[in-house]
């Protein structure tokens, strides 16, 4: 069930009258939110329900034995066979296509014709999103940063909750916990911002992301041969305001959506491009994943206490397996690369160090440096392949070529885009500041015509979000 | 509390960028999206083969495949005219007929290669009410006619048409469904001289069942379909657009001599 569309607009209605109807009942509550939540992931496949609730059970078990068990040992064993079971369901169901195609294609090399058997794997959708919240439920029971949570309802409910389900933000069990013990006050629900968050995210996502899409990046991506500089330009450009827009819709409105049901997460994107540096950049970019790569693999790998050299190797590492998780193929893993690499070069550099204390014209430099430093990442991300990536590259040589994407639309869209990073980010809860003077049913009737307004402005149709393919 | 007069001044700046963008937007959908033709150029140059492909997201990915395969190649305009989630069910949500009539006036083309269907196993409509009940005799002799008003208008329009059929699906009532609309369009095309390019036997493993993944022209095995048992990936778009091209080639010169030059 993809946001921007109808049905989900019902189903939310729906589950937002039962969740507030029954504020004063908190288990009947969570029963409400958890079966929402399966049936808003099985509307997608009914059996990825199955999995959900296996990775549920399997990480309430191990949390319940981690965080009751005195024996430092068995906690470890119980911790790392928790890991591993997680760890083996995303990669069973995200790798194995791509092990074996491996496999065949290195015994053909070798002269073996026979074929290890493929199966018809569907990768669940969220799969990754929701592992990843198990173990760092684990890690941080093991950590005894949280509790264990001794109900099992609670636990469905943190792994399965629907806004956030499918690609993100990743919620800590720290954040979540604590707001499903209590029920939420409805006089201090964010419903505003809430509001607020779902109308900007659609408006990202339906008119800026789709329409850069439609009208120019796809045309460019699809064979960037029959391009030249301008329009290859333009193109990476695009990609790069479309991705943003597009991800960070969903993070939007996914945190829009479970402000309106009393839930508050933080934000999961802050102006990426304005970055001064690549350490900046992901701290700014997708931080809920950043900061989950750091906590759970850049720091057990040793993180900055082994010396320059282990830092730097770890930065590379985490890096590249960030760039591995987005898929089996050679494009991410040179995106993730590129990244580390080029961590590790500024870091080396010093180039982190008092940032803020450069003039504004060194400051603005290096935004401009870093952002096409992430635009040259992107042409790996997007491209169908390594060739397609290198052809876009050699395309740049093409100075003769007409432009023939700089059209009104989409200067404006790249416009928006920009202007995005450019104003004070603390916009949004500045102008939510403002509107809450405004009664509760006139924002709710304002969202609505914008809501209106959005979908009469973007492109037919109801494209997916990017990130759900992760 | 007082409120803030700054946060008013980079919404004014949305409000008018939004204000603007709804201009540019609205005329643009009612023209239909310049991504759905913006490859298109007249046909009629001497040498220039403009081939259209026509239909719905199937349609798509064959010409996407077909692009990357010739569009290169100066001989060939690779046109894409599809739409996905339409058919010939639901007129009242997408009328094909009357949008290649428009599409044709636009756009002249040498070679129209058309898949449709894939949304069609559903009750036909008549004037926005459902009116045919999928698997009646009724259904059948109403689909008939629609796909022949197609093809008529197509060749009255003197375009060269390949109607290509649809491919095993995952699910077997799906699949079952679309293998009689598969036999319309056959008895319908043989009828008008229509050259008729079946996808079954190239989506079906050795047992003649569905299969996720399949041989390509090199013998690998590769994943062809999508997770949705539907559609196709790059590998399995380049499979059933390789079937296209060949069962075209007898007809379309141009192909035959990049077939060929391949096969060398």
């Amino acid at each position: 069930m993809l946001f921007p569309t109808l049905d989900f607009g019902l189903f939310f209605l729906l589950v937002f009258a039962l969740a507030w109807g029954l504020k004063d009942w908190n288990t009947g509550r969570k029963l409400i939110l958890v079966a929402a939540s399966y049936a808003f992931y099985a509307y997608w496949d009914w059996r990825f329900c199955g999995l959900l609730l296996a990775s549920s059970l399997i990480n309430h078990a191990a949390g319940m034995a981690i965080g009751n068990s005195p024996d430092r040992r068995f906690r470890k064993q119980i911790l790392t066979l928790a890991i591993a079971a997680n760890l083996g369901i995303l990669g069973f169901f995200k790798y194995y296509d791509f092990f074996i195609l491996s496999l065949n294609d290195l015994a053909f090399q070798l002269g073996i014709e026979r074929e290890l058997p493929f199966l018809e794997i569907i990768l669940p959708v969220g799969i990754s999103f929701f592992t990843f919240q198990g173990i760092s439920y684990v890690v941080d029971v093991y950590r005894r940063d949280v509790r264990p949570q001794a109900s099992l309802l609670n636990l469905l409910l943190y792994i399965s909750f629907f806004p956030q389900l499918v690609a993100g933000p990743i919620v800590r069990a720290s954040v979540f916990m604590p707001q499903i013990e209590q029920p939420p006050r409805a006089d201090r629900i964010l419903a505003g911002l809430g509001l607020i968050l779902i109308t900007i995210g659609l408006f990202k996502k339906m008119v800026v992301a789709n329409y850069l899409a439609t009208e120019m990046v796809d045309w460019i991506f699809l064979d960037p041969y029959f391009y030249g500089t301008g329009d290859l330009l333009l193109g990476v450009y695009g990609y790069a305001i479309q991705i943003y827009c597009d991800f960070s819709a969903y993070s939007d409105i996914a945190i829009g959506v479970a402000a309106l049901l009393g839930f508050r997460f933080q934000k999961n994107f802050d102006q990426p491009y304005k970055a001064e540096s690549l350490r900046d950049f992901w701290r700014r970019w997708h931080i809920s994943l950043s900061t989950w790569l750091r906590d759970y693999l850049y720091i057990p790998l040793g993180g900055s206490k082994g010396g320059r050299w282990a830092t730097r190797r770890n930065l590379f590492l985490t890096m590249l397996l960030g760039g591995l998780w987005h898929g089996a193929a050679w494009n991410f893993v040179l995106w993730g690369v590129l990244h580390g690499a080029g961590l590790v070069v500024e870091r080396a550099l010093g180039w982190t160090r008092q940032a803020a204390k450069r003039p504004l014209w060194r400051r603005a430099l290096a935004g401009l440096i870093v952002f096409h430093f992430v635009c040259l990442t992107w042409i790996f991300f997007r491209s169908a392949d390594l060739d397609g990536a290198i052809e876009y590259l050699l395309g740049f040589a093409r100075f003769d070529q007409p432009v023939e994407f700089a059209t009104p639309l989409v200067l404006s869209l790249l416009a928006i885009g920009f202007a995005m990073h450019l104003i004070p980010g603390d916009t949004i809860d500045r102008v939510e500041r403002a509107l809450r003077p405004v009664p509760l049913w006139l924002q709710g009737a304002l969202c609505g015509i914008a809501i209106v307004v959005i979908d009469a402005m973007g492109p037919e149709g109801v494209a997916p979000f990017i990130y759900f393919q992760f | 509390m007082p409120v803030p007069a700054s946060p008013l001044r980079p919404a004014v700046c949305i409000l008018v960028l939004l204000t603007a963008l709804a201009l540019y937007a609205m005329p643009l959908r009612a023209q239909g999206s310049p991504g759905e033709n913006g490859a298109a150029q007249a046909g009629g140059d001497d040498g220039l083969t403009t081939i259209a492909v026509m239909g719905d997201s199937l349609a798509y990915g064959i010409w996407r495949s077909m692009y990357s395969q010739l569009q290169r190649d100066d001989r060939f305009e690779i046109v894409r005219w599809t739409e996905a989630a339409t058919g010939l069910a639901r007129p009242d949500f997408f009328d094909w007929s009357r949008s290649i009539d428009e599409l044709l006036t636009q756009h002249p083309v040498d070679v129209a290669v058309m898949t449709i269907g894939l949304n069609d196993m559903q009750a036909l409509y008549v004037d926005g009410a459902r009116s045919y009940t999928l698997g009646s005799g009724e259904w059948d002799r109403e689909y008939r006619a629609r796909v022949e008003r197609i093809m008529d208008r197509l060749q009255v329009a003197g375009v060269d048409l390949f109607w290509v059929g649809l491919p095993i699906m995952r699910s077997a009532t799906y699949s079952a469904n679309l293998a009689n609309a598969n036999r319309i369009y056959a008895a319908a095309a043989a009828e008008r001289q229509v050259p008729f390019i079946p996808l079954w036997d190239v989506t079906v493993d050795a047992d003649g069942t569905y299969a996720s993944h399949l041989p390509d022209r090199r013998g690998r095995t590769r994943k062809m379909r999508d997770n949705d048992g539907i559609h196709f990936t790059i590998d399995g778009n380049n499979l059933i657009t390789a079937a296209v091209l060949e069962a075209m080639s007898p007809h379309v010169p141009m192909i035959e001599t990049v077939l060929a030059g391949r096969r060398r």
